[in-house]
């Protein structure tokens, strides 16, 4: 159903970009899944650099935070096969570059946590933290690692 | 890291017009390796300043540049004193350059440019992996590679290398679909990078970069930082 679902929003996953040797792109583990952290990568793999506050809107950190958000998706069906054996999202990270004072990482935040709720509707649902920070990889400006339940027929 | 603000200057010059909304894609990655190029500007104890537009670039500025980082396309409006300003400070041991990737292919009205960043672009063929000959293992661009690189990039092909470039990565030809369109044999095969000497200046050129997987890649960033390194004589 969730296959579906990105389909009809007609939504073109990036990657996946998995990380660099030793680490994981996605840990499955006793009826969990998630993601190592991911930056906001388009199609090409290309993605903004710079601090919120500074060098970019609250909007186009929104932006950068559903990019995210599609990344950790698309790490996720590479994983699992499909996102059909996703239960549910549990949680989401989100780490944003911003310049000393910022405070509006959770309008930032929001472009992950809404684009997780239009794909999975109320299974999209989760907690979350929206942390400021000072520098994220290659200068980055947003990070998100998701945690989500699994169908235990999945 | 940061570096004392009275250190010398490495402008990265990043002016891709008429392609910035265009076609050649080149270049959606400026932005990521702006970040590449002001580390390996640290490591070799310069401060970084990009440079979007050089006809912003005041006088002072370009007289007082250590290094000019090139990540250039298409017809860079260098203003006739710009020019003679960078060939003079080139020859004289005072400004060193560094052509990446499609540097090669801008200021075809500029004549003198082919000679200071070593070659001129002849199309690009091919895009694709190849296992890159290490020509010269022994230069800080590519020490760490050991003999054979494997690599992801456009290809490039050039025409009027500078006989005296010291070529340092080459493609051997086996690994090219020579059938492609626009591929050509040039006598001196594919190289990817190069450095040479201009009278007293430096000058490294890498025609790698294209994809932003360079721009997070330890390797590809190490060669970079050593080639500028080694312009700016701060390795050898």
């Amino acid at each position: 159903m969730f296959e579906a679902r990105l389909e009809a929003l007609g939504v073109e996953l990036p990657g996946p970009f998995p990380p660099h040797d030793p680490l994981d792109a996605v840990v499955v583990h006793r009826g969990t899944a998630r993601t190592s952290g991911c930056l906001p990568r388009d199609v090409e793999g290309h993605f903004p650099v710079g601090l919120l506050g500074r060098d970019l809107t609250t909007g186009d950190g929104a932006a950068a935070a559903e990019c995210c958000a599609w990344n950790a998706v698309s790490l996720l069906r590479a994983a699992l096969g499909t996102l059909d054996g996703i239960e549910r999202v549990l949680t989401v990270s989100v780490f944003i570059a911003c310049v000393d004072g910022f405070a509006e990482q959770p309008q930032v935040a929001d472009g992950a946590s809404q684009a997780l709720v239009r794909l999975f509707g109320a299974a999209g649902r989760h907690t979350r933290s929206a942390i400021g920070v000072a520098a994220l990889p290659r200068k980055a400006p947003v990070e998100i690692e998701v945690t989500v339940a699994l169908r235990r027929d999945g | 890291m940061t570096t004392e603000p009275t250190s010398p200057r490495l402008l990265f010059v990043t002016q891709v017009a008429p392609y910035s909304d265009g076609p050649a894609g080149v270049h959606g990655v400026l932005d990521q390796a702006a970040v590449g190029v002001a580390e390996c500007a640290e490591l070799a104890g310069l401060t970084p300043h990009r440079v979007d537009d050089v006809r912003g670039l005041g006088a002072a500025a370009l007289e007082d540049a250590r290094a000019l980082a090139l990540f250039t396309i298409g017809e860079t409006p260098w203003s006739d004193a710009q020019r003679a300003t960078i060939a003079r400070r080139v020859r004289a041991g005072d400004l060193a350059i560094v052509a990446i990737h499609s540097a090669t292919d801008a200021c075809y009205g500029w004549d003198d440019y082919g000679r200071l960043v070593g070659a001129r672009f002849d199309g690009h063929p091919w895009t694709q992996s190849v296992d890159v000959a290490v020509e010269d293992p022994d230069h800080p661009a590519t020490r760490h590679l050991g003999a054979s690189w494997r690599w992801h990039d456009e290809v490039y092909q050039f025409r009027d290398l500078r006989p005296d470039a010291r070529v340092l990565l080459r493609v051997p030809p086996a690994q090219l679909d020579l059938t492609a369109t626009g591929a050509k044999q040039p006598s001196f095969g594919f190289p990817l990078s190069w450095c040479f000497t201009e009278a007293n200046g430096r000058v490294f050129s890498t025609s790698l970069g294209h994809f932003p997987a360079a721009w997070e890649s330890p390797a590809y960033l190490r060669h970079l930082a050593g080639g500028l390194g080694w312009a700016v004589g701060a390795v050898e």
